[in-house]
């Protein structure tokens, strides 16, 4: 609280307050990587559409789920978002500011209202950073500090905030457990007291006990500063747990989206409810009792995407016209949004069959 | 100690001997490091029958993976040494038979799959010659014939035109495909027990449920047990009729999957299922963490070692180690409080 409190900036949060503008909104974004052959004139053979047009507005305060199978575009989108890596095409509008086509300089100042915690609490501090260097470092880039007392004391108040004593400053990354190597990037990344996190898998790699711990902090953190979210995970669980919407890609496409309460409840796209059957929950009486929806075979390749619907290639009620038509995302319930030629007629199936609760 | 070993020995046992393949026995396993020698496994003892499959849970350092590295006779060495135990095998202790006695063991008597299966296949030779080795060693087939097999046992593991993926290298095929074939090669020839460690947790959930589901019908079929080791509550809680929670190098709590999940007797088992987000329940506010961290293994707390973390402990937790004790006919439970823990979250968990 003595962060937002400290400054007049800490006051953006409090300025979306108006819930009808999103914080972030993005339009048809794509990313595509092109593959390249030839030793001295390179030329573009085929291109990863990594992602490829996919649109969502996150508000003020709110966290967006963001799940999918690994090469399903996720971190490509998130990176796309912040400008790490440069959009094809698309929009991305951040405090109704336009993000795509600035230059480094100019998204600077908008970077420190960005931030992000990344998966591995181990190869995201630098070894020979002091805690309290690595934490500040941001303060220092944005030139947020007055004095050395108050840097010191910014990083007192940012290492209690995560739930880390002040006198650990002094400690090299080394010296903390991976649970505290996360408080440490949680820590970093809301520093320049940003209104925006992305969170890709950043629990993922910490064992329950742990993650449980820093899924709270997150929360507490959310509550107190109003922050928005962009939360990247493969555990539909957790993602449940944290997100008020979730978006499910599937190899660049956004498949569906919706409020997270529906979206498990009701799952549309045959994709989400494969994803949902897919997690196990530790109850030996459900589990044993429930049947599942196991896919077919792997990830299409990005480079070649199946014709018509992505996914009909594993789809297990797919229909001949699945292949040929390549269908939009469309609303078929109230906030809620799925891209399924069967879709509509399937729900009432669907909620039958695909859920566990 | 002794006495947590005739306890287990009796009540996981409840059925004939002849039922058992695999007694492990007060099993303790050390690594030496420059803080000393660290105690990874501290006497851990359970029971393996015959078509079963038992889960081993426990977060990252519990001892889980150098269990079973110990059984196979597998921890590297130095730093790792295997200190006293037994590992009954079909009636033979592997830790007594000479180390050249073992590669008959590893394969055709407990095959092993891991997690990570792009480092335990070789890069360099075709997935064919991988799945035909053991075959020749273990059971004498070679040339044509072992080429039949191999084409079969990628069929049977669901890898389609297995004749041409035979010649493939293991780089030409995906994670799940990978994972595929090590199981072909741990059930090439047809292993009594099936160790399962970590086996698709770097693998994306809808082929984690793919491999998961192949790995529990093939291991049915064929009566091979299965000891499932895993950080995932829910995997076990599908698939395994039995469970040992392990924390700190030892057994906690171990029992049917009922007894486990349904009603918990140690503390620490009750934080995990506490700490996950559940599907099968009304989405909450917050969860409920275990506090604190794992200890540090060179120095761990005195008494029960899960103590600083616990919301029961008694001062009697300080001074005492607490043994592995029966609370219910097959669960067993290494808590002093572990009635005031079952009866006071018992209920919410059914």
């Amino acid at each position: 609280m003595t962060i937002t409190a400290s400054t007049e900036q800490g006051g953006i949060a409090d300025s979306g307050d108006s819930s009808a503008t999103p914080l972030l909104s993005v339009r048809n974004l794509s990313v595509h990587f092109p593959l390249k052959a030839g030793f001295i004139f390179q030329r573009e053979v085929a291109r990863v559409r990594a992602v490829d047009g996919i649109s969502f507005d996150i508000n003020p305060g709110e966290t967006l789920g963001l799940v999918g199978e690994s090469g399903s575009g996720k971190t490509t989108a998130a990176k796309s978002i912040i400008q790490l890596i440069k959009p094809n095409s698309g929009s991305v509008k951040f405090e109704g500011q336009e993000l795509v086509g600035l230059s480094n300089g100019a998204m600077r100042p908008i970077r420190r209202k960005m931030g992000m915690v990344f998966q591995d609490p181990y190869g995201s501090l630098n070894p020979r950073m002091r805690a309290g260097d690595i934490v500040g470092e941001p303060l220092k880039v944005h030139g947020l500090i007055e004095s050395q007392d108050d840097y010191r004391s910014q990083i007192a108040s940012l290492l209690s905030t995560v739930g880390l004593s002040p006198a650990m400053a002094e400690r090299y990354p080394n010296e903390f457990s991976g649970g505290q190597r996360q408080r440490l990037g949680v820590a970093r990344a809301i520093a320049a007291k940003p209104s925006f996190l992305v969170l890709d898998e950043s629990v993922s790699a910490l064992d329950v006990s742990i993650q449980a711990q820093i899924l709270n902090l997150l929360q507490d953190l959310q509550e107190q500063f109003n922050l928005a979210y962009l939360f990247i995970a493969h555990d539909l669980a957790v993602v449940r747990h944290i997100s008020h919407r979730v978006a499910v890609m599937y190899l660049g496409r956004i498949v569906e989206t919706a409020d997270s309460a529906d979206l498990y409840e009701r799952p549309l796209h045959p994709y989400t409810q494969a994803l949902l059957s897919a997690i196990s929950t530790p109850n030996p009486l459900v589990e044993r009792s429930r049947e599942r929806i196991i896919l077919r075979g792997d990830l299409p390749s990005p480079i070649n995407p199946p014709s018509g619907c992505r996914f009909h290639t594993r789809c297990p009620v797919a229909v001949a016209s699945c292949a040929e038509t390549d269908p939009e995302l469309r609303q078929l319930a109230p906030n809620q949004e799925a891209a399924c030629l069967l879709a509509a007629g399937y729900a009432s199936a669907a909620s039958a069959s695909g859920t566990i609760s | 100690m002794k006495r947590q070993v005739q306890t287990s020995f009796m009540t996981t046992n409840p059925t004939t001997n002849s039922s058992l393949l695999l007694q492990v026995r007060d099993l303790r396993t050390s690594f030496r490091t420059a803080e000393g020698s660290i105690a990874a496994v501290n006497g851990v003892s359970f029971d393996v029958h015959h078509g079963e499959t038992l889960g081993l849970v426990g977060e990252s350092g519990c001892g889980k993976s150098v269990t079973a590295l110990s059984i196979m006779r597998l921890v590297p060495n130095p730093p790792g040494i295997i200190e006293s135990g037994e590992v009954i095998f079909e009636g033979v202790d592997l830790l007594k038979i000479p180390s050249k006695e073992m590669p008959s063991i590893r394969g055709a008597g407990i095959g092993m799959i891991f997690q990570e299966p792009m480092s335990s296949l070789n890069p360099v030779l075709t997935i064919g010659r991988q799945i035909t080795e053991p075959l020749g060693v273990h059971l004498g087939l070679n040339g044509t014939a072992a080429e039949n097999r191999a084409a079969e046992l990628l069929e049977m593991v669901g890898i389609a035109d297995s004749r041409r993926r035979l010649k493939d290298h293991p780089h030409q095929l995906s994670g799940g495909q990978r994972q595929r074939v090590m199981i072909a090669i741990a059930l090439s020839c047809e292993p009594k027990l099936l160790i399962a460690d970590e086996a698709t947790t770097a693998l994306d959930v809808t082929i984690q449920a793919q491999i998961l589901e192949l790995m529990k019908n093939l291991t049915t079929q064929l009566g091979t047990a299965l000891l499932i080791i895993t950080h995932n509550l829910g995997i076990i809680a599908r698939y395994a009729d039995r469970l040992n929670v392990m924390y700190a190098g030892k057994i906690r709590e171990s029992g049917t999957a009922e007894q486990v999940y349904l009603r918990p007797g140690h503390p620490y088992t009750v934080g995990l299922l506490n700490s996950v987000p559940r599907l099968d329940r009304p989405a909450t506010e917050r969860l409920d963490p275990i506090e604190g961290e794992i200890p540090d293994p060179a120095n761990l707390p005195t008494g029960c070692a899960f103590r600083p973390r616990c919301r029961w402990a008694t001062e009697q937790c300080e001074t005492t180690e607490p043994i592995l004790q029966q609370v219910e006919d097959r669960q067993m439970v290494a808590c002093f409080e572990s009635k005031t823990v079952s009866d006071s979250v018992g209920v919410a968990f059914q």
